[in-house]
């Protein structure tokens, strides 16, 4: 308790305070254009965020990414355009209702319902954490081994597309990892003579390429201004909000669980949680049928199941080092970054940094109403931004970003390299997100690989000889089969019916 | 047969093999009996492993035709076709940062930034006033953001000697 009241009192500085206001505005700004996604928000900041001290730092990238979730609900209403992919199970709702003149409503549960999961995600967070880190001291260099493998197959698993394309994504992540210097031996690998790839590809430059590089080629490729909508007509954005919640208090709840318990899953995220949330919802919602025409039961439980998720992902991200999607694995790079190095003993090296990064997650959750409602207000204009004027700007800070955090040309061209590599990814189906979670945890994996090894000689079979870790061998080699036994199930209904 | 995706699975393959032919020859170090190679040979046979997956996949798919049915159509995004003034401008964009990186040391990031974003809005526009403006509006932001807040050494290429007069303090 003391650690948080002595976070608290390092945070309450007029730095920090700034830092938060401006981040919940550039969050806020990048979730509600088109396009941006929370991910791309938070890699184009970490050029900002490195020359910062730690604790403003932590403060406005977890603001951040709280704001730039919720604000992917703006153009979900107003222009029927998800401003992230969390957005997108519920966008017809949101659309429709402000068609129907409920505009306030709709935008109003937006932003109350955001704000009441992400609370929720971030008491949980806090709560179970310190609890979970106490048990994971326990684990050696075989468990680690395996909750790595967890996290990637998992990655894999809930990808969208084919699970091969994502494997070999995350074959991609793990290769790039790789350049450098041998975590264990020292000698530098994959580095073809060049001296500036001894230290490894930079973090950053990756991130930025992989992130912001595709949307700006794709705006290239397929230039297409949006037509401005017209200025709807929001209305008292607070209007009727309570009674609905009041009325919805189920889903609301339903919500915030299922956001929490999806975001701890490896590999899942915000957008998979407002799907879940959206699909039990409209199973068990007495207007089920009408969900999608513009109802406010369709918006409650998935706009407060995305933003509980983030405090979800958080939750191994910072006790195991393991992202739960790529926004918590961008998020863990800024952590490195400012020398907090997530994993069990997080809550005993830097009890304050940690902390940190928890309560500025609650209170940017608490500061969403007020910013939410003043977005909401300001942004119909902003959202209609054009994109001759966007995609340009975006390529500018892309540069800079890349350049300012190595001061090294070669960083502008690592950026341009792997967005180039992650522009045909996309186009041909392949998703990113392995990529980045093999990028972040490689490293770790092949160390506690290596180690693993040298322990026990060359015997595999210490590696599932302890019970935590049999259990996760297990539980990766169930996710790895899945897709398998799923295949032949499919087959073997397919020629049932047939012979019927 | 999918072109497109059989040429992208061959060139996760080549990496693949890449990786493995790179660190084959790392010997381990004395008393580590598992060398630098390991790691890296797993990684490339696995990424040689799915990579052909994706080949014998692309080969028995056939080409992807465009959409045909009314509700296909209105899901496809209202995408412009493929226009030689799109290549120009998808070009522009990949050969922006190159331009940057053996232009700015040169010419310094106040003048070469402005040509870059100025560049790419008017070819995309074909608006040259808004393009200017916005070239130079963000040019200044981005050098008082990095160069004056948070210290960072941009270049200045032509104009150091001037430096000391357009730094904004």
């Amino acid at each position: 308790m003391e650690m948080i009241f002595e976070a608290l009192r390092q945070m309450a500085t007029l730095e920090v305070v700034v830092v938060m206001l401006l981040a919940s505005a550039y969050g806020l700004t990048m979730g509600a254009i088109p396009g941006l996604t929370a991910s791309m928000a938070v890699a184009l900041v970490i050029p900002i965020a490195f020359f910062m001290d730690p604790i403003p730092a932590l403060a406005g990238v977890m603001t951040l990414s709280a704001m730039a979730i919720f604000a992917g609900d703006l153009p979900a209403a107003l222009l029927r355009i998800p401003g992230t992919p969390a957005s997108a199970a519920y966008v017809d709702d949101a659309y429709l209702m402000v068609r129907k003149g409920q505009g306030g409503l709709a935008l109003g549960l937006c932003v109350i319902c955001s704000a009441i999961g992400g609370v929720v995600g971030a008491l949980v967070l806090m709560g179970a954490s310190p609890s979970i880190a106490r048990f994971a001291l326990q684990f050696s260099s075989y468990e680690k081994f395996w909750l790595a493998c967890l996290g990637l197959t998992a990655a894999i698993a809930v990808s969208s597309g084919k699970w091969y394309k994502g494997g070999i994504s995350l074959m991609l992540g793990l290769a790039v990892a790789q350049v450098g210097l041998d975590p264990v031996s020292g000698q530098a690998r994959l580095t073809f003579g060049n001296g500036d790839l001894i230290g490894g590809l930079a973090f950053v430059p990756v991130l930025i390429g992989m992130f912001a590089m595709p949307e700006v080629l794709r705006y290239a490729l397929a230039r297409r201004e949006m037509q401005p909508p017209p200025i709807q007509a929001i209305g008292n954005v607070l209007a009727g909000v309570g009674a609905t919640l009041r009325r919805l208090k189920g889903d609301l709840v339903q919500g915030s669980v299922v956001g929490v318990v999806i975001g701890v899953i490896p590999g899942a995220g915000a957008d998979i949680a407002a799907y879940i949330s959206y699909a039990i919802s409209k199973r068990f919602s007495k207007v089920g049928a009408k969900f999608g025409t513009g109802v406010p039961d369709g918006l409650v439980s998935a706009t407060t199941s995305n933003n509980s998720a983030v405090g979800g992902a958080l939750i191994p991200a910072t006790v195991f080092g393991i992202p739960g999607d790529s926004l918590t694995a961008i998020i863990i790079g800024v952590f490195f970054l400012k020398g907090l190095n997530p994993g069990p003993t997080v809550f005993i090296e830097n009890a304050v940094l940690i902390n940190t990064v928890f309560i500025s997650f609650l209170i940017a959750n608490i500061l969403m109403v007020p910013m939410g409602l003043l977005a909401i207000s300001v942004f119909q204009r902003v959202i209609r931004v054009p994109r001759y004027m966007l995609m340009p700007s975006v390529l500018a800070f892309c540069i800079l970003g890349a350049f300012a955090v190595e001061n090294t040309q070669f960083a502008v061209m690592t950026m341009l390299l792997l967005g180039i590599v992650a522009f045909i990814m996309e186009k041909y189906g392949y998703p990113l997100a392995p990529a980045i979670l093999g990028l972040v945890l490689g490293p770790m994996l092949e160390e506690t690989f290596l180690n693993s090894l040298i322990r026990a000689r060359g015997d595999l079979t210490a590696f599932v000889q302890r019970p935590i870790s049999l259990t996760l061998a297990l539980m990766t080699l169930v996710i790895c089969l899945t897709p398998l036994v799923l295949y032949l199930w499919r087959k073997a209904t397919a020629a049932r019916v047939q012979a019927t | 047969m999918q072109l497109g995706q059989l040429a992208v699975a061959g060139g996760f393959g080549l990496l693949g093999a890449v990786l493995i032919v790179n660190t084959s020859s790392m010997g381990a170090v004395a008393h580590i009996e598992y060398g630098p190679g390991l790691f890296p040979s797993i990684v490339g046979w696995g990424m040689i492993g799915l990579s052909c997956l994706a080949a014998f996949d692309a080969l028995r798919t056939p080409r992807e035709t465009p959409a045909t049915t009314a509700a296909d159509l209105d899901d496809a995004p209202p995408a412009e076709p493929l226009t030689p003034q799109n290549l120009i401008l998808f070009t522009a964009f990949l050969v922006a940062p190159i331009f940057y990186v053996f232009v700015a040391p040169v010419l310094g990031f106040l003048l070469t930034m402005p040509v870059i974003v100025g560049g790419l809005a008017f070819l995309a526009s074909g608006r040259p006033w808004r393009a200017l403006l916005l070239g130079i509006g963000l040019t200044i932001f981005l050098h008082i953001v990095f160069y004056d807040l948070l210290r960072v050494t941009l270049p200045w290429g032509i104009l150091t000697p001037y430096a000391g007069i357009l730094t904004w303090k």
